[in-house]
């Protein structure tokens, strides 16, 4: 660990902001939810994409509007300065217990693609274990290095989906998207449904991450943003022609993991072949983006509900709560099927877009605006005070926190 | 048995470690929270480990949000 690292008070830029989002939103759903968009809307699934993409905007739109009325705080302080302290910590609970399922539910989706894909006689327990302790030691150092480990992640991701596509290209069959919108508008409507819920409702883990963007990069932020969105959609409306293009509806709502599959079919001239375990690579990194965040925002929010003085000491013991969770939340692939598609959506809805808007709309009237500082308090008084002691808690690993910040 | 024995060792050293990193500061609290949310996590995985049935939380979030999400697949899966 580095002199610096694991401090409570780093900042991003907004352009790494937009790029969290980009990973988060592509994280754990790039595989899994075109699927079971092409199982509601069938070849017109690309059409859902598509119009799913301004309400991406419309919930970012929302936390940004509670950015501004409370530009330093998270979700898990305001909350308590809009509604009272004890609804402020209740509705603050449910937070903490929708990323804690959702930690659960992503760690899963992680281990039940490595056990399918690469890893078959693997235990469940032993993937998600090591998955975990390397997300502990990426949440314990901080929202900085998560940011900067997405930068890195983020291109490599777009670096090889250009691969993918170009070298998709020549299976590429338009006859797969005819009759074009044979039953009308409704069959693309209804299957925006998923979309909803696997990543737009899940957007909420922003209401902790925004606080903590520089303030000389605030005001890019909504372009950098809108950019991000616009990424987003681009990037899945893509995916999905390409799925429906290659494979077409019946396999595509078929696979479990339909663009890992897809990615199977790329064969030019039998020089480039068997690349799938790139897409693998990105995904895992993509989930461990996901994951990150989710941990990071469960023990901040956590920290901050119970006024803790630090969300670190919090990190490790979640980890040992999300491992067991994650083996009991899905009994069988139909159990998570029927729960990621069906349950899912409306829950995350009403997590990620009811309540921050019921919060905003109680703000507004109760025109409640707080500029204050929610950031931990940093350890330096205590630490001179402290300082003869530092020898028995420098010996397990040196920055135990107490570093002043840089920032 | 022998994986819980493992469970309960890992979590003590979890533990433990919390314990002596927040001494310097005399941080009670966190170290009071830490440790009952790694007691939690311990009691569930030595509960899994040993098959006693444990309550699934996405069970009782599917029971609460059934009469919201019931109507709106039965919508969906109308014409299909």
């Amino acid at each position: 660990m580095g002199k610096y690292a694991g401090i409570n008070n780093t900042m991003i830029s907004s352009g790494q902001c937009a790029k969290i989002l980009f990973l988060f939103a592509l994280g754990s759903a790039a595989l899994i939810l075109p699927t079971a968009v092409t199982v509601i809307a069938k070849q017109d699934a690309w059409i859902s994409m598509l119009l799913a993409g301004p309400i991406n905007y419309f919930v970012v739109m929302i936390y940004l509007a509670l950015a501004d009325r409370f530009p330093n705080l998270t979700l898990a302080q305001y909350s308590e300065k809009v509604i009272g302290t004890w609804a402020g910590k209740a509705f603050t609970l449910t937070f903490v217990f929708f990323m804690l399922l959702l930690s659960a539910l992503v760690l899963r989706n992680i281990s039940d693609f490595i056990t399918l894909s690469v890893l078959p006689l693997t235990p469940l327990w032993f993937i998600n274990v090591t998955f975990m302790v390397v997300i502990i030691y990426g949440v314990y150092l901080g929202i900085e290095t998560i940011a900067r480990t997405g930068e890195i992640i983020f291109s490599w991701g777009m670096f090889v989906m250009t691969i993918l596509v170009f070298a998709l290209f020549s299976q590429f069959n338009f006859h797969n998207f005819e009759p074009f919108l044979y039953e009308g508008w409704m069959r693309p409507v209804k299957g925006i449904y998923p979309i909803l819920g696997f990543p737009i409702g899940e957007f909420v883990f922003l209401t902790a991450i925004l606080p903590l963007i520089k303030q000389e990069d605030r005001q890019k932020l909504r372009k950098h943003l809108k950019l991000s969105v616009v990424l987003i959609s681009t990037m899945s409306i893509l995916m999905v022609v390409f799925l429906l293009g290659v494979m077409g509806v019946y396999e595509a709502s078929r696979s479990p993991f339909a663009i890992y599959d897809m990615v199977k079919y790329i064969n030019i001239e039998e020089i480039l072949v068997r690349v799938e375990v790139l897409v693998a690579v990105i995904w895992v990194g993509t989930v461990f983006m996901k994951l990150a965040l989710c941990v990071y925002t469960l023990s901040v929010m956590s920290a901050q509900m119970l006024k803790l003085a630090t969300y670190r000491p919090l990190v490790a013991p979640y980890a040992f709560i999300i491992v067991p969770l994650s083996m009991i939340v899905y009994r069988n692939n139909a159990h998570a099927n029927h729960f990621a598609m069906e349950v899912w959506t409306v829950y995350s809805v009403f997590q990620g877009v009811v309540l921050p808007l019921g919060l905003l709309l109680v703000a507004v009237i109760r025109g409640k605006k707080d500029f204050s500082d929610g950031s931990f308090p940093e350890p330096k008084k205590v630490e001179k005070k402290a300082g003869g002691e530092k020898g028995a808690g420098g010996t397990s690993g040196g920055a135990a926190g107490g570093d002043p910040s840089p920032a | 048995m022998q994986a819980s024995i493992g469970i309960v060792l890992l979590a003590a050293g979890i533990g433990t470690l919390i314990w002596i990193r927040n001494g310097a500061k005399r941080q009670m609290k966190e170290r009071a929270w830490a440790l009952l949310l790694l007691a939690a996590g311990t009691a569930l995985a030595v509960c899994l480990q040993m098959r006693v049935p444990v309550p699934n939380p996405a069970d009782a979030v599917s029971a609460v949000f059934a009469p919201i999400y019931k109507p709106i697949i039965g919508w969906i899966e109308e014409g299909k």
